[in-house]
C-alpha cells in the first residue's frame, strides 16, 4: 500500500485514498503558493518527478565532484555514492510524489551546505561528546575472544562498537541529534516521524526535548499497544504520540501517515528518518550522519592495534547502523564487510525480514532496493523477533553494495539471535540489543573461518534492556518459537478479546461462560466471517462463569487505585482492567483450558520439552493461540512468583514440571496489589489507546488526543 | 574541614616551590591531591584525547598513614587506620570477620599503587564502562531557572555529569568492576552482593559476568516487585537471585549473613560507603573517578572549578564520588539531596542525616534512622536506591564537620524534576538522581549569576517508567 503511495505518483491527486476530500484539495491547491523558502521553484515546474530532481543540481555536483576527487584512487563510477540524481548504481532515487520535491531539494541544499558549515559541525560534534556521550569505546571482548578460540589456541580477535553506551542505548540517536540540528538551522519549528518499536520515536522525542521542538510521533495502534513502555517514554519527553488505525495499524501504515502529514505541512516540518532508507537526500544523510561511527572505529583500531580491522560485522534491518560502519571502510578493500539480517523463523519459512537475502529490487518508500515483495509488488509482511529489523526493505546503499560484491550479508534466525543474546549476556555482562544479537549470533558461523588474530569489529549497536522482558519469556525450553508467534501477534490484544466475548454472551445469551470459554468464545469474531453461510459450529462450552465473576469483582476493588480516573466508560465498568482480569482469569483458568482443550496433547507436548513441536502447527495456529498465550502468562506468572518466593536453587528448571500442579489457590491468595511489570504496561497502553476522544475525563484523560 | 585548613595552605606553599611550573594546576588541588606525581600530572595535561586515562587509583590518596605529615585532623577526612570519620565510620563486626577485612584492606592498600591493577581497571573504565562520562551543559535547564526568577542577569548555570551513560545505566558499576578484580586477586569465586533498586545488582552481575565469577544477589521482596525488569537483567547475566523478606536493609544483612557462612570462597561486595572499614573507604576510591573526572573536565570547559556540587544521598555513594576531589576545595559547596519521601513529619522518609541519631548499623557508626529502643525504622522513598535507614560514615562526618549540606526532596518534587528534565533536555533521570535535580528549585534562586553547578545525574531512569505510570502523570503531561 505504501509503495503505490510513495512510487507511482508523479501528481499529487493520485496518492491519497484514505485522506479525506477537504484535505486533498488542500494538497492540490497550496503548493504553488507555498515556496516561500530558498532555492524557489519554476512555477511551471514539470509534472515528472524526475526532471524536477534537476532542481538540486548545482549543489550535488558540487558534492559529486568532491566525492570524486576523494575517492580518485578507486574506480570513480563505482564508488560514486551517490550521484547526482540520488542513485546508488540503479538503486536509490526519488520516486515521491511532487508535493515533496520540494522540501528533499531544500533539505538537500541544507545538508551540502552544512557539510562545510564549520559552526553546524562544532555544534554538531559538542552534542555528541556531551549529550550523547561519545565517542563510544572500542572493547576487547576477552571472554567471547576466548570461547571463539579453536583447540589448537588460534582464533580471531572480536572487538565490540560499544554503541549501547550511547544516550538512549542505541546509535540512533547519531542521527537524530543532527537531523533536528538541521531542522533548527532550516527554521522548522515542528518534526515528526514514525516508529515501530518505538526507538527510533524515543530518539526523536529526545532529541526534539533537547532542543525545544515541537514533536509528533506516528505509531501503529498496534504498536503502541505492544510498546507500551516506549510511548509512555516519548510522551514523557514530550512528544506528542499520534496512534494509526488504518490498514494493518503497524509501521508502514505509520510511515505512510507521517508522509501525509509532511505533504501537507511541508513548509513548517521536518520529517526525520530513522534508517537509510526513503528518497534521496535522506539515505545520503543518514549515513553521513552514522558515518561517526566508522570514523571512531578508524582512529580506535589505530591506536589499539595500528592497523585497521580485518571484518566489520553489523545487523541489517533498514541498514543505517551497519551503514555507519561501513561507509568509512568501503574504499578499504582489503576490510571485509559483513551485513547481517534477520532469517526469522527461517529463509523458507516465509516469516522472515532478510530482505537482500530474499528480496527483489523495487520501489518502497520512495527509493529503489531490494524488498520483500510477492509477485504483484506487494509488501509481505517481514518477521523478525527483534523489531528494529523487521522491515521489508532495506537501504539503497546496501542493495548496490550487495551488487557490487563490496560487502555480503547472510542471514540469522530467531533462536540463533537469542542463543546469541543469551551468550553475550553470561560472557561479558552486556544485554545486547536482539537487533545486536543478529550481529553477534553470526559469529558463531564466521569465526571458525577466520585466520588466527584477525580482527573482528562488531558494531554492539544497541543495548538489550528493551528486550530482556521479551527475551525471558522465551527461554522456556520447548515454547520457543511458538511463543514467539504469541508475543508479537497476540501480546495484550487477546485478553481483551476475550473479556469482550464474556460480557458479549453474558448480555447476548444470559449464560455467563467462564473466562477459558469465553477465549473460544472470542475466537467467533473473526472465524465467523470467514465461514460460509450455514455453516454449523459447535463450540464446547467448557464451563460456567459464576467463579470469574467473583474473580473480576475483587479485582476491581483491589485495582480501584491504579483504575482511578478511568472509570465508566463502559458498561460494566470491567474494560478498565481488562488486562488484569484477564490475566488473573488466564491464570485462574489456565489449567482447566489446557485439560479441557481438544488441543490438550499438542499442548503438553509444547511445554513438556521432551517433545517440542515440529512446526508452528499452522492451520492451527489461530486456535491454538488463545491457550498459548494463556500459558504464556501462566509461564510469566509461575516465573515471577519462583522470583518472589524463591522456594528452590534453581527455579528454572521446575517451571515446566510445576505447570500442571494446582498453584492457583496459593497464587491467588498471595497475590500483591501491583502485579508485574507487563499488566501494568498494559494498562497503560490500553488506556491510552482506548482513551480516543475522551479529553479531559479523568486524570490522564489527555492521553486521548490520538487521532 | 574547618580546621584543616592550615595544612592546606602550608602544603600548597610547599608545593608550588617545589614544582614550579605546576603551581596553578596545583593551586587548585586538595592537599589530599598533593602526593601526586609531577610526571602524571602533566601527562594529563598534554592528553588531548576524549578518553583520558582516568588512573582511578595511582592519582588518589595514597594508603592511609603513608604520608607521615598529615595531622590528625586531615585523617578524618580519609578515614584513620581504624577506618575512623571523626567519631563515625569503624569496624563494629564480629570476631571472626576481623581476619578476612584485614585481608580485604591490605589487598586494597596493595592494588591502590599496583600498576598492572590499575591498568586493567582504567582500561575497563574506558572500554567497557565507557568513561569518561561527560559534563553536560544543561541549556534549557539553565534557561527555564532564569525565566522562573524572571531577573535580567545570567542565573546560574547548571551542568550535570552524566553518570548515566555508563555501562548498566548508572554509576554503580565503578565500583562493581574495581571490588570484583579485587575479589578475584583475592581468589574468591563466588561473589555476593545486595540491593536496592537493583542498579548494584545489575552493575555486580554485570562485572562478575566479564571476569567469570559466579554472582548471587539478595533482593527485598518489595524491591524485587518494584524493579522487575532489573531482576530479569540480572538472571540474564547469569547472577543467582535471592529474595529476602523486607527491603534493602534486610537484603543487605542476609548476605553479609551469607559472606559470613562462607567466608574462604565468597567475596561481599559492598555496593555503597556504608559497612565495616574498609568498605566505605574502598567504594569512595572507585567511585572517586566522578569527581576526579569532573574536576578536569570543568578545568577545560570553563577553566574553573565547579562552584556547587550537588548529588542525592541516599547511602552516599554517588555524592562521595563526586565531592571526594572536592572536599579541599574550601570554595566549592557541596550539597547532598536525601529523600525525604512523603514529608519529614508523615515518618515515610529516608532523611537521615535531616533527623536521624548516630548509632551502630551495619558494622560502622553513622547516622541512622531508629527509634527510642534503637531499633532501625523502615525507611521510605519512591527512589529505591535511597531507601536506606543509614548513611555513610563519611557523609556522616562530612555533616558534622560542617563541610557538606545537606537537604531533603519529597518524592514528589523528584517526579516533578525527572518529568521537567525529560521534557527540558532529553534525558530521563533515575528517580534517585531526580532528588537532587529537584533540590535547584530552592538552590537555584540563592545562587550568583554565572555560578556552575554541577549536578550528579547519577542513573537513568528507565527503571524508573513503572513506578511513573503506575503513579500516573499529571494533566499537563498528555
Amino acid at each position: 500500500m505504501l509503495d503505490s503511495v510513495m512510487a507511482t505518483s508523479g501528481t499529487a491527486s493520485t496518492f491519497r485514498p484514505s485522506v479525506s476530500a477537504s484535505s486533498r484539495l488542500t494538497h492540490l491547491r497550496s503548493p504553488p503558493s507555498k515556496v516561500p523558502l530558498f532555492t524557489p521553484l519554476p512555477s511551471s515546474r514539470s509534472r515528472s518527478f524526475s526532471v524536477s530532481c534537476t532542481i538540486a543540481k548545482d549543489p550535488t555536483f558540487l558534492m559529486a565532484e568532491a566525492e570524486n576527487t576523494k575517492t580518485a584512487g578507486s574506480d570513480p563510477t563505482l564508488w560514486k555514492r551517490p550521484d547526482s540524481f540520488g542513485r546508488f548504481g540503479k538503486f536509490g532515487g526519488k520516486y515521491v510524489p511532487e508535493t515533496l520535491m520540494h522540501a528533499l531539494s531544500e533539505l538537500e541544499t541544507a545538508f551540502y551546505s552544512l557539510a562545510t558549515d564549520d559552526d553546524f559541525q562544532r555544534e554538531l560534534a559538542g552534542i555528541l561528546k556531551d549529550y550523547v556521550g561519545r565517542e563510544s569505546p572500542l572493547y576487547f571482548a576477552e571472554r567471547l575472544t576466548e570461547h571463539y578460540r579453536r583447540e589448537n589456541g588460534e582464533g580471531p580477535l572480536i572487538y565490540l562498537k560499544r554503541e549501547d553506551l550511547n544516550h538512549t542505548g542505541a546509535h540512533k540517536i547519531n542521527n537524530a541529534v543532527a537531523q533536528a540540528l538541521l531542522a533548527k538551522r532550516l527554521g522548522k519549528k515542528r518534526i515528526i516521524a514514525e516508529t515501530g518499536a518505538g526507538q527510533h520515536g524515543v530518539a526523536t522525542a529526545t532529541v526534539c526535548a533537547r532542543f525545544g521542538l515541537q514533536c509528533i510521533i506516528y505509531m501503529g495502534a498496534q504498536d503502541m499497544e505492544r510498546q507500551a513502555l516506549n510511548v509512555f517514554r516519548m510522551r514523557l519527553l514530550g512528544a506528542e504520540v499520534r496512534g494509526v488505525h488504518s490498514g494493518t495499524a503497524t509501521l508502514k501504515d505509520a510511515t505512510s501517515e507521517a508522509i501525509r502529514d509532511w505533504v501537507t505541512n511541508v513548509e513548517t516540518t521536518h520529517y526525520i528518518l530513522g534508517s537509510v532508507a526513503g528518497p534521496h537526500p535522506y539515505p545520503m544523510m543518514v549515513r553521513d550522519f552514522h558515518a561517526v561511527i566508522g570514523k571512531e572505529t578508524r582512529r580506535q583500531a589505530m591506536e589499539k592495534w595500528g592497523g585497521k580491522p580485518d571484518v566489520l560485522v553489523a545487523c541489517v534491518g533498514g541498514g543505517s547502523n551497519a551503514m555507519g560502519l561501513f561507509h568509512e571502510f568501503v574504499d578499504d578493500t582489503e576490510v571485509r564487510m559483513i551485513g547481517v539480517e534477520a532469517a526469522g523463523f527461517g529463509l523458507d519459512s516465509g516469516k522472515h525480514a532478510a530482505t537482500l537475502t530474499k528480496g527483489d529490487v523495487g520501489v518502497l518508500h520512495g527509493a529503489m532496493s531490494y524488498l520483500l515483495q510477492d509477485d504483484d509488488g506487494q509488501i509481505i509482511e517481514p518477521h523478525s523477533i527483534s523489531a528494529g529489523l523487521d522491515y521489508p526493505g532495506v537501504g539503497p546503499e546496501h542493495s548496490f553494495l550487495k551488487d557490487m560484491g563490496r560487502a555480503e550479508y547472510y542471514s540469522v534466525t530467531d533462536e540463533e539471535a537469542l542463543e546469541a543474546f543469551k551468550r553475550v549476556s553470561r560472557l561479558e555482562g552486556i544485554i545486547p540489543a536482539l537487533e545486536t544479537s543478529h550481529a553477534l549470533a553470526h559469529l558463531e558461523k564466521l569465526c571458525p573461518t577466520l585466520p588466527d588474530g584477525a580482527r573482528v569489529v562488531l558494531n554492539f549497536s544497541g543495548r538489550g534492556d528493551k528486550d530482556v522482558q521479551t527475551a525471558i519469556n522465551l527461554y522456556y525450553p520447548g515454547v520457543l518459537d511458538l511463543s514467539i508467534v504469541s508475543l508479537k501477534t497476540w501480546d495484550g490484544l487477546n485478553t481483551k478479546e476475550a473479556l469482550e466475548a464474556f460480557k458479549r454472551v453474558s448480555r447476548l445469551e444470559g449464560i455467563i461462560p467462564a473466562l477459558e470459554t469465553s477465549h473460544a468464545l472470542a475466537h467467533l469474531e473473526k472465524r465467523c466471517p470467514t465461514l460460509s453461510d450455514g455453516a454449523r459450529v459447535v463450540l464446547n462450552f467448557s464451563g460456567r462463569g459464576d467463579k470469574d465473576v467473583q474473580t473480576a469483582i475483587k479485582y476491581l476493588e483491589k485495582n480501584i487505585a491504579m483504575a482511578a480516573g478511568n472509570s465508566a466508560q463502559n458498561d460494566l465498568d470491567v474494560s478498565n482492567n481488562t488486562p488484569i482480569i484477564a490475566q488473573e482469569a488466564s491464570i485462574v483458568s489456565g489449567r482447566a483450558s489446557i485439560s479441557e482443550s481438544v488441543l490438550t496433547t499438542n499442548v503438553r507436548g509444547v511445554f513438556s520439552a521432551t517433545n517440542p513441536p515440529i512446526s508452528p502447527l499452522r492451520d492451527m495456529l489461530s486456535i491454538l493461540s488463545h491457550l498459548l498465550s494463556v500459558l504464556g502468562r501462566l509461564l510469566n506468572q509461575e516465573k515471577k512468583l519462583q522470583v518472589s518466593q524463591q522456594e528452590s536453587e534453581d527455579s528454572d528448571d521446575n517451571i515446566i514440571t510445576d505447570l500442571t500442579t494446582p498453584f492457583t489457590d496459593r497464587l491467588l491468595r498471595d497475590r500483591p496489589v501491583k502485579h508485574s511489570t507487563k499488566v501494568t504496561e498494559m494498562a497503560a497502553t490500553l488506556h491510552a489507546t482506548r482513551g480516543r476522544g475522551k479529553r479531559g475525563r479523568g486524570r490522564r484523560g489527555g492521553h486521548g488526543r490520538l487521532g | 574541614m574547618r580546621c584543616s585548613s592550615s595544612v592546606v595552605d602550608g602544603d600548597r606553599s610547599e608545593d608550588g616551590d617545589g614544582r614550579g611550573g605546576e603551581v596553578e594546576i596545583r593551586d587548585e588541588k586538595t592537599w589530599a591531591s598533593l602526593s601526586r606525581g609531577g610526571e602524571e600530572m602533566r601527562y594529563r595535561e598534554e592528553d588531548e584525547r576524549h578518553h583520558r586515562v582516568s588512573n582511578v587509583l595511582r592519582t588518589s590518596d595514597p594508603p592511609l598513614g603513608s604520608v607521615p605529615t598529615r595531622t590528625d585532623e586531615s585523617q578524618f577526612l580519609r578515614g584513620d587506620g581504624n577506618g575512623r570519620f571523626g567519631r563515625f565510620g569503624g569496624k563494629f563486626v564480629p570476631e571472626t570477620l576481623i581476619s578476612p577485612l584485614r585481608d580485604l584492606e591490605d589487598e586494597f592498600n596493595f592494588v591502590l599503587n599496583d600498576h598492572e591493577f590499575q591498568e586493567e581497571l582504567t582500561t575497563a573504565l574506558r572500554d567497557y564502562v565507557g568513561r569518561e562520562t561527560p559534563v553536560y551543559f544543561a541549556g534549557r535547564l539553565t534557561e527555564h531557572y532564569k525565566n522562573i526568577s524572571q531577573t535580567t542577569g545570567g542565573g546560574p548555570e547548571i551542568y550535570l555529569k552524566r553518570e548515566d551513560l555508563s555501562h548498566c545505566g548508572s554509576h554503580k558499576i565503578n565500583n562493581a568492576l574495581g571490588q570484583a578484580m579485587i575479589a578475584r586477586r583475592l581468589g574468591c569465586k563466588r561473589v555476593v552482593a545486595a540491593t536496592g533498586a537493583g542498579q548494584q545488582g545489575v552493575a555486580t552481575a554485570a562485572a562478575c559476568a566479564k571476569f567469570s565469577m559466579e554472582c548471587t544477589v539478595f533482593m527485598g521482596t518489595a524491591d524485587i516487585e518494584k524493579q522487575s525488569s532489573n531482576v530479569l537483567s540480572m538472571k540474564l547475566l547469569g547472577a543467582q537471585v535471592k529474595s529476602v523478606e523486607g527491603t534493602f536493609k534486610d537484603a543487605s544483612s542476609e548476605a553479609i549473613r551469607n559472606w559470613v557462612g562462607n567466608l574462604e570462597t565468597t567475596y561481599y561486595l559492598s555496593g555503597t560507603v556504608v559497612g565495616p572499614h574498609p568498605s566505605p573507604l574502598m567504594v569512595r576510591e572507585f567511585q572517586s573517578v566522578i569527581g576526579k573526572e569532573t574536576r578536569r573536565q570543568a578545568k577545560q570547559l570553563w577553566g574553573g572549578k565547579p562552584d556547587v556540587l550537588v548529588a542525592c544521598v541516599g547511602s552516599g555513594s554517588n555524592a562521595l564520588g563526586l565531592f571526594h576531589e572536592f572536599l579541599g576545595d574550601e570554595d566549592v559547596r557541596l550539597v547532598g539531596v536525601e529523600a525525604a519521601g512523603l514529608g519529614l513529619d508523615s515518618g515515610k522518609h529516608s532523611a537521615t542525616l535531616a533527623v536521624g541519631d548516630v548509632g551502630v548499623y551495619h558494622g560502622s557508626m553513622s547516622y541512622l534512622l531508629q527509634d527510642d529502643q534503637g531499633q532501625i525504622l523502615k525507611p521510605h522513598s519512591i527512589g529505591v536506591g535511597l531507601e536506606y535507614p543509614g548513611v555513610g560514615p563519611e557523609i556522616s562526618f562530612l555533616k558534622e564537620s560542617g563541610r557538606a549540606e545537606f537537604y531533603t526532596a519529597t518524592g514528589q518534587e523528584a517526579v516533578q524534576a525527572c518529568m521537567l528534565l525529560s521534557r527540558l533536555e532529553g534525558i530521563i533521570p533515575a528517580l534517585e538522581a531526580s532528588h537532587a535535580l529537584a533540590f535547584l528549585d530552592k538552590l537555584v534562586p540563592t545562587l550568583r549569576d554565572g555560578a556552575k553547578v554541577v549536578v550528579n545525574c547519577s542513573g537513568r531512569g528507565d527503571k524508573d517508567l513503572d513506578t511513573l505510570i503506575q503513579r500516573g502523570m499529571p494533566s499537563s503531561l498528555c
